[in-house]
C-alpha cells in the first residue's frame, strides 16, 4: 500500500465567484448614489459613484486573486481507532509573492480561516468523525475567500481527494489473555507460574496479591490490573479469534485490538490468528500497526 | 573531474583544494575504492559536522575513522560502547588526590579531537546522551566544573543497523546532531581483490603520515565559511524542504536545522571540489548523506531513508 | 451528476479592531460637514461615538434597545427643532449624520457593519451637494479610503498593522481610478433633474446687477471670485482690447441707469457680417450666476446655442446660469457702423434736465467744442479727478456733487458722469457694463476674470462710426486699463495717484517682493488646478460630453453607442487589470532567461536537461551526449554559474553569456 497524496492547483477553470449579501446591498446603494448624482447633476458626486463602483470591480479580481495559484495537497490521515475524530491533514502552498489573507477552509463539518504568508505551507486540517474501523475517505472540501472587502467571495469547486485513513477497531473491555493451549503446553507454565520478568496484563481479580496490582492504572483511573510475571524470554502469545467470546463480530475484533495494544505496551510478541489471515509473532509498532491494520479491514470493512 | 571552465579560484590562498585532495589521496590508500565516501567524511568534518557511519561489521568503519585522524593530524581516541558502559568512562573522573587535598579531574577517552565512538547503539541511552551532550555544547561538567572540549572536535560514531536485539536504537532527536550518515558498503570486486593480497591495513595506517596538523585544519573549516552561496542555490535549498514539508509519503518534513545542515555539508563539498561556490550539484552530492538519517517514511512499510531522498532529488527541479 | 454547491466564507461579527476602524472613518466623513452641521449635532454625534469606542475598548455595556429607540426619536425631533423640517439639505444631512452615530453604536453583527459603512458612504456624497470644489473631493476621497479600509480590515488577519488595510485600499483604487474614468466620462449625462430640486439647492452669488447706481460695482472691487475664464485660440490681444461686455444700460434717471424695457431678439447673422478686423476666437468658462446675462468680448460676432442675442451686442442665456458652462464664441475688435432708429435715437437722449446751474454752464461751454467727447475727456483729465476704490458717499444731485464736490470716484462714477454729459450735449450713449482686463495664468495659459474686474464704460453714437467705446475711467487711470485692476489695487495700497507715474516706477513698485511673486504663482497653480476640475467635474454636462464624444471620434453619437462603448471601455480594462495581476508568469533575470534559451536549444536536438540536472551536470551530459558541442557549451555554462551561483552582478558578463547563447548552434542530427 502506498500513501496517498492528491494535489490540487487553482486555476480558473476550478474558481467560482458571487456577490455575497453584502455586496448586492452595495449594488443597491451605487444605485441610488447614482439616481442622487444624476438628479442634482452633480458631476462629483457621478465621480464618487464611479470610482466605489471601480473599486468594487477591481476588488472582483483582488477576490480572484487570493486563490489562484494556491496548491492544495491531501494526505492520508494517521489511522485512529473507532470512534475517534481522524485529522486529515491538508496543506495549503503559496509559491506567489502575493499574501493570501482570509483564505477559509470549508468541509461538511469544519471551518477554518488562515492567513498564507507568501512562499509558505500552511498546515491545515479536516477533522471528521470515525465511527466504524475501516477506511474512512477524506470529506470533500473547499477553500473560498471574500477578500477583500466582503462584498465577493470566490470558491473552489468542491475537492474530493481519494486520501483515506485507515480506522482501527475500537479497543474492547479488558478481558483475561486468551489461552493458548500450545503455548502453555510448551512451556508448562499456567497464569499462576511466576518468574522474575514481567509478561502481561490481565484483569484484577479478588485474590490477585496487592504486589503484583498495577497501580499506577490504577491511579490513573482505569480498571484494576494485574501484573502477570514469568520468563520474558518466551513472551509470546497468540491472539486467537477463537479465544474471544460472544458472537459480535465487531466485539471480537474489538477485543483482539485490546489485545495486542496491551502485549505491545508490556513488550510481548505476539501472532494474530484470524479465520483466513495469519501473521507471525513478532512485536515494535509495524508489526502492531500490521495487526491492526487487519483487524481494521478483516472481512473486506471499508475496501 | 571535468569541471567546465570553472574559476578553481582559491579562497584561503594557500592551497586549500591541493591540500584536501592530498588528504583524500593518502586516505584513499588505505581504504581502498571509496573515494566518494572519504570526501563524504571529509566535507562532514570541514562542516564541524559529526559523523555517524552505519554499516555491518568489517567494511573498514573504524579504519576510516582512524585514518582520517591520523591524515589530518588530530589526536584520536576510541570508545567501544558496551551495555555496562557509564557516562564517566567517557568524560572522565573526578579522583580526590591525597597530595593536594582536593578533587581532581582525569579527563575521560572523549578529550580528543577525534573520538571515535564505536557500536554506539550498543550502549545503555545514559552513556550515550552523556557522549550527545558533550558533542552539541563542546563541554564537559563534571562535579560541578565545566571543561572544554578541544578544538576541532569531532565524533564520529559507527552503529551497526542489523539485528539490533540488545541493541538501544539512538532517537530521532539524537540523530539529527550528526551532520551525515554514511554507509561504507562492500567495496568494489577490483578493490576487495587489492585488499585481499595488500597487507593488514592496521599496519599501513602505522607508517601513515599526517598530511596537515590542527591548526591547518582549523583554518581550512574556516575557509569554507567563505564559500560563496548564492540566492539561487538557496532557492534550491528552501525547494528541498518544502517538498519534504508537503510529501505525503513522509511521516514529517524537515526541519530548518536540517536545511542548515545541507548547506554547510554543500559548502564544504564545493570546496573539496576545488570550488568557490556552491552548485545544486554540491546539494545533490551531500543530500543523501544529510537528509537520509533524518527522514521517515509514512508507511511503515515505505522506502529507507536514502532512497526517499534519491525520490525527493529527482521529484525537485532546480529553479 | 452536476453539482453546484455555493462554499461562502462564514459571517464573523467584526471585532473590536475593525470597530475601531469603523470609527475613525465616521469621524473623518464628520469632519466634512463641519461646516454645516450644528455644534451640538457635532457633539452629540462625537459622543456616540466616543461610546462606542469606550464600548469596544474598555468593555461598557451596550445600551438596551429601548435607549437606542430613544436617542433616535429624540435625534429626529432635534433636527425638526433647529430646521423647521426633515427635508432639504441641511436638516437631511444631520439627520444622515445622527443615523451614522447611533448606528455605530448599535453594531453587533457583520449586517450592522456594512450597513454603517454604506451609511458613511452616504453621508460623504452628502458634501457634494454643499460644494464641488477640488478641496472637497479630496477630502471626501480620503474618507471614502478610510471607509473603505475598514471594510477591507474584516479579511486581514489582526497581527497586520491598520495601515495594511489603508494600503491595500489604496493599491485597488490606484487601479480603479482607469475604470472611473471610463464611466464617468462616457456615462449618458441627461439634461435638467429626475424630480424637482429642493428650494435651496442653488446658492445666491455676488455678480454684476442690471441696474448700475454710483457705488454698486464698486461694491464688487474687493470681491476676488471668479467671474469666468477665457481661453484663446490663439494669442491673447491686448489689454486694452479686453473689455467683457455683459449688459447695455439704456434708460437713466440721473442718477441710476438700467436696462431698456421689452428686449427684443435679433438676429445675431447681422453681427458677423460686420465684424472687421481679425476675427479672435475664445472660449468662456462662466461661473454660475444665476442670473441669464453671459459676457464677450467686443465685438461679439457669434451666438452659443444656449443663448440668444440682444440688442447692444448682448448673449442671454436660455435658462439662469446655475451651473458653470463654457461656450465658444468669436469676437471683432471692430465693427462697422449700424443705422440707428429714430426711436432708438430718442431712447439714448432722454435723461432730466441738469438741476445746477454749473453744471449747464460746462454743457454750454462744451456745446461749442469741434468735438464734444474729446473735450469732456480732456476735462476730466486735466482737471484734478482722482480714480478711488473708496468713493465719497453723493447726496443730491450726482452729477453736480461728482464734477465739483467730490471730484473721486470709481468706473460706474466716471462712466455715469460722461454718458449723461453725452446726453445733455446732444450725443446718443448708453452705458456698458462687464469686465474689463483680467489675470492671465501663466500654469494654465488662460485668463481669470475676477469681480473684482467688474467695469463700466460708455458707448456714444457718432455718425460716422456707429456705436463707439469711450472708457472715461482710461483718462483719469490709465493704469485701470493698460495694468488690470490688480495691479491698480497694487499701486493704490501704495499710495501711488494714477495717472501721474512714468512706467518705470510703475513696474518697480508692482514686481514686490520674491516671496509675494511665489505666492501668486502658487496662487496661479492653485487656479488652473480648479480651472480643469471645474471644466472636468462641474461643468460636464451633455453638452461637454457630446464635445467630448465628438473628440473621440463619434459624429453622432447615440445613447446605444455610448452605453456600448462605456461597457467595452470598462471590460478591456479590467482584462488588462486582470491581465497583470492574475497572470502570474515569473519574470525570470536575464541570467536565467538565456541559460533557459540555451537549454531550449540543445532540447529542440534530443538533449533534453532533467529538471533536476544542474549545469555542470548537464555539461557532462552534452559532453557525452554530444562532445562536438561541448566547446561552445563549456563557456555558456561557466558564465552561468559564475553569473548565478557566485554572486556576480556584471552587467559585461551577462552580456557576453546572451551574446554566446544567441551565436550558439545546435547542427541537427
Amino acid at each position: 500500500m502506498d500513501a496517498t497524496t492528491d494535489e490540487y492547483v487553482l486555476g480558473r477553470q476550478r474558481l467560482y465567484m458571487l456577490p455575497t449579501r453584502h455586496g448586492l446591498y452595495f449594488g443597491l446603494l451605487l444605485m441610488v448614489m447614482l439616481l442622487a448624482a444624476v438628479n442634482y447633476n452633480n458631476g462629483l458626486a457621478y465621480g464618487f459613484t464611479f470610482t466605489l463602483a471601480a473599486v468594487g470591480l477591481v476588488s472582483m479580481l483582488y477576490t480572484h486573486r487570493n486563490l489562484t495559484g494556491l496548491r492544495l495537497t491531501a494526505k492520508d490521515a494517521e489511522p485512529v481507532f473507532a470512534g475517534q475524530s481522524a485529522r486529515f491533514p491538508v496543506y495549503i502552498h503559496n509559491a506567489t509573492k502575493t499574501r493570501r489573507p482570509g483564505v477559509w477552509l470549508l468541509s461538511r463539518c469544519s471551518s477554518r480561516c488562515v492567513d498564507i504568508v507568501p512562499h509558505s505551507s500552511r498546515p491545515l486540517s479536516l477533522t471528521v468523525a470515525a465511527p466504524r474501523r475501516g477506511y474512512l475517505p477524506c470529506p470533500a472540501f473547499s477553500v473560498s475567500s471574500a477578500f477583500p472587502f466582503g462584498l465577493l467571495y470566490t470558491w473552489a469547486k468542491p475537492l474530493r481527494p481519494t486520501t483515506r485513513c485507515l480506522v482501527y477497531p475500537a479497543p474492547g473491555p479488558r478481558l483475561p489473555w486468551p489461552q493458548n493451549p500450545d503455548e502453555t503446553h510448551r512451556h508448562h507454565r499456567g497464569q499462576s507460574a511466576d518468574g522474575d520478568d514481567f509478561v502481561g496484563l490481565r484483569a484484577y481479580q479478588p485474590a490477585d496479591p496487592p504486589r503484583h496490582v498495577h497501580w499506577k492504572a490504577a491511579a490513573r483511573g482505569t480498571e484494576w490490573l494485574t501484573k502477570r510475571f514469568g520468563d520474558s524470554a518466551g513472551g509470546l502469545v497468540w491472539l486467537d479469534w477463537g479465544a474471544t467470546r460472544g458472537s459480535q463480530v465487531e466485539a471480537r475484533l474489538g477485543t483482539l485490538c485490546r489485545w495486542a495494544l496491551d502485549a505491545e505496551r508490556v513488550g510481548m510478541r505476539y501472532g494474530l490468528h484470524l479465520p483466513g489471515h495469519d501473521i507471525a509473532p513478532d512485536s515494535g509498532p509495524r508489526h502492531l500497526h500490521r495487526c491492526l491494520r487487519a483487524l481494521a479491514l478483516w472481512g473486506g470493512a471499508g475496501v | 573531474m571535468m569541471d567546465a571552465g570553472i574559476k578553481k579560484v582559491d579562497l584561503a590562498g594557500h592551497g586549500a583544494a591541493a591540500a584536501l585532495e592530498r588528504v583524500v589521496a593518502q586516505v584513499g590508500q588505505v581504504i581502498l575504492g571509496k573515494t566518494d565516501t572519504i570526501r563524504l567524511a571529509l566535507s562532514c568534518l570541514l562542516a564541524r559536522g559529526h559523523l555517524l557511519i552505519e554499516d555491518i561489521p568489517g567494511v573498514g568503519k573504524t579504519t576510516l575513522a582512524h585514518t582520517l585522524a591520523k591524515v589530518l593530524g588530530l589526536n584520536f581516541s576510541r570508545i567501544q560502547f558496551t551495555s555496562d558502559l557509564l557516562p564517566a568512562d567517557i568524560l572522565g573522573v573526578s579522583v580526590y588526590d591525597t597530595d593536594s587535598q582536593s578533587f581532581r579531574f582525569h579527563p575521560g577517552p572523549i578529550f580528543a579531537s577525534v573520538v571515535l565512538a564505536d557500536e554506539i547503539n550498543r550502549a545503555t541511552p545514559k552513556a550515550q546522551s552523556a557522549l550527545l551532550e558533550a558533542m552539541e555544547e563542546n563541554q564537559v561538567t563534571a562535579e560541578g566544573e565545566t571543561h572544554a572540549l578541544p578544538r576541532p572536535f569531532f565524533v564520529i560514531a559507527t552503529q551497526n543497523p542489523r539485528h539490533q536485539i540488545g541493541t538501544f536504537p539512538l532517537p530521532e532527536s539524537q540523530l539529527d546532531r550528526f551532520l551525515m550518515r554514511l554507509d561504507v558498503g562492500f567495496p568494489s570486486q577490483e578493490a576487495e581483490r587489492k585488499l585481499l593480497r595488500a597487507i593488514d591495513r592496521r599496519m599501513l595506517l602505522e607508517s601513515l603520515k599526517p598530511s596537515m596538523d590542527a591548526h591547518r585544519f582549523t583554518s581550512l573549516q574556516r575557509t569554507v565559511d567563505r564559500v560563496v552561496c548564492s540566492d539561487a542555490l538557496l532557492d534550491y535549498v528552501q525547494a528541498l524542504l518544502n517538498a519534504t514539508r508537503e510529501a505525503g509519503w513522509l511521516m514529517h518534513g524537515l526541519s530548518p536545522r536540517a536545511g542548515l545542515s545541507l548547506v554547510r555539508a554543500a559548502k564544504a563539498w564545493a570546496l573539496l571540489s576545488a570550488r568557490e561556490l556552491v552548485l545544486p550539484e554540491d546539494v545533490q552530492a551531500v543530500a543523501v548523506a544529510v537528509f537520509g538519517h533524518r527522514l521517515q517514511a509514512a508507511n511503515s512499510d515505505g522506502d529507507e531513508g536514502n532512497e526517499m531522498v534519491e525520490r525527493l532529488l529527482r521529484s525537485v527541479p532546480i529553479p | 451528476m452536476f453539482e453546484f454547491r455555493t462554499y461562502r466564507p462564514p459571517d464573523r461579527a467584526p471585532d473590536r479592531h475593525a470597530a475601531n476602524g469603523l470609527l475613525l472613518s465616521a469621524l473623518a466623513a464628520l469632519a466634512l460637514h463641519t461646516q454645516r452641521l450644528p455644534v451640538w449635532l457635532m457633539l452629540g454625534v462625537c459622543s456616540l461615538i466616543a461610546w462606542r469606542y469606550l464600548l469596544e475598548n474598555y468593555s461598557w455595556r451596550h445600551p438596551p434597545r429601548l435607549v437606542r429607540w430613544c436617542l433616535l426619536l429624540a435625534a429626529v425631533v432635534a433636527v425638526f427643532n433647529t430646521y423647521g423640517t426633515l427635508l432639504g439639505r441641511e436638516a437631511g444631512i444631520s439627520l444622515l449624520a445622527l443615523l451614522v452615530g447611533l448606528k455605530i453604536l448599535e453594531i453587533r453583527s457583520l449586517r450592522d457593519y456594512f450597513v454603517s459603512v454604506f451609511l458613511l458612504y452616504f453621508l460623504t456624497l452628502g458634501a457634494f451637494l454643499f460644494s464641488q470644489s477640488l478641496l472637497t473631493a479630496g477630502l471626501a476621497m480620503a474618507v471614502a479610503v478610510v471607509t473603505t479600509a475598514a471594510l477591507a480590515r474584516l479579511s486581514l488577519p489582526n497581527s497586520l498593522p491598520i495601515s495594511e488595510g489603508l494600503r491595500l485600499t489604496m493599491a485597488i483604487l490606484w487601479r480603479a481610478i482607469p475604470i472611473m474614468l471610463v464611466m464617468y466620462l462616457l456615462f449618458p449625462r441627461i439634461q435638467g433633474s429626475l424630480w424637482g430640486l429642493p428650494g435651496d439647492a442653488f446658492d445666491a452669488r455676488a455678480g454684476l446687477s442690471d441696474t448700475v447706481t454710483p457705488g454698486s460695482i464698486n461694491a464688487l472691487s474687493s470681491s476676488d471670485a471668479v467671474a469666468f475664464r477665457v481661453d484663446f485660440a490663439d494669442q491673447m490681444p491686448h489689454a486694452r482690447q479686453l473689455y467683457w461686455r455683459s449688459l447695455v444700460l439704456s434708460r437713466t434717471d440721473g442718477n441710476a441707469w438700467s436696462r431698456a424695457r421689452d428686449p427684443v431678439t435679433v438676429n445675431a447673422d447681422s453681427w458677423l457680417s460686420r465684424g472687421i478686423g481679425k476675427p479672435i476666437d475664445y472660449t468662456v468658462d462662466h461661473e454660475a450666476t444665476g442670473h441669464r446675462w453671459l459676457v464677450a468680448m467686443d465685438v461679439p460676432a457669434t451666438v452659443p446655442p444656449e443663448a440668444v442675442a440682444r440688442p447692444g451686442y448682448i448673449l442671454e442665456a436660455k435658462r439662469p446660469v446655475h451651473q458653470r458652462f463654457q461656450y465658444a464664441m468669436q469676437s471683432y475688435p471692430a465693427q462697422s457702423a449700424e443705422p440707428l432708429t429714430s426711436a432708438a435715437h430718442a431712447l439714448h437722449l432722454r435723461t432730466p434736465r441738469p438741476t445746477s446751474v454749473r453744471v449747464q454752464t460746462l454743457i454750454d461751454a462744451w456745446r461749442r467744442e469741434p468735438d464734444p467727447v474729446l473735450a469732456v475727456l480732456r476735462y476730466l483729465r486735466e482737471q484734478d479727478f482722482g480714480y478711488t476704490l473708496t468713493p465719497p458717499l453723493l447726496r443730491g444731485d450726482f452729477l453736480d456733487e461728482f464734477l465739483f464736490v467730490s471730484r473721486r470716484g470709481y468706473c460706474e462714477h466716471y462712466a455715469a458722469a460722461f454718458a449723461t454729459l453725452m446726453r445733455h450735449l446732444g450725443l446718443p450713449s448708453r452705458l456698458v457694463v462687464g469686465y474689463q482686463g483680467g489675470d492671465w495664468n501663466h500654469a494654465g495659459g488662460y485668463l481669470v476674470v475676477r469681480q473684482a474686474d467688474a467695469h463700466a464704460w460708455v458707448e456714444v453714437w457718432r455718425e460716422e462710426r456707429g456705436w463707439t467705446r469711450v472708457d472715461p475711467t482710461a483718462a483719469v487711470a490709465p493704469e485701470r486699463v493698460e495694468l488690470g485692476m490688480n495691479a491698480l489695487k497694487a499701486l493704490l495700497e501704495q499710495g501711488a495717484l494714477p495717472g501721474e507715474l512714468a512706467p518705470a516706477a510703475i513696474r518697480a513698485l508692482l514686481e514686490g517682493s520674491w516671496l509675494a511673486r511665489q505666492w501668486l504663482h502658487l496662487g496661479m497653480f492653485w487656479d488652473a488646478a480648479n480651472t480643469a476640475w471645474n471644466r472636468w467635474v462641474m461643468a460636464y454636462g451633455p453638452e461637454r460630453q457630446q464635445r467630448f464624444l465628438r473628440s473621440l471620434g463619434f459624429e453622432a453619437p447615440s445613447w446605444a453607442q455610448v452605453a456600448a462603448t462605456l461597457i467595452i471601455g470598462v471590460a478591456a480594462l479590467l482584462l488588462v487589470l486582470a491581465a497583470t495581476l492574475l497572470w502570474t508568469r515569473n519574470k525570470s533575470d536575464p541570467v536565467t532567461a538565456a541559460y533557459r534559451r540555451f537549454c531550449a536549444k540543445l532540447g529542440r536536438s534530443g538533449l533534453v536537461r532533467r529538471a533536476d540536472e544542474g549545469p555542470l551536470d548537464f555539461y557532462h551530459h552534452i559532453l557525452t551526449a554530444r562532445p562536438e558541442l561541448a566547446a561552445d557549451s563549456k563557456p555558456i555554462i561557466a558564465l552561468y554559474v559564475t553569473l548565478r551561483y557566485g554572486n556576480v552582478a556584471r552587467a559585461d558578463l551577462v552580456d557576453q553569456l546572451r551574446g554566446r547563447v544567441r551565436r550558439f548552434r545546435v547542427a541537427h542530427q
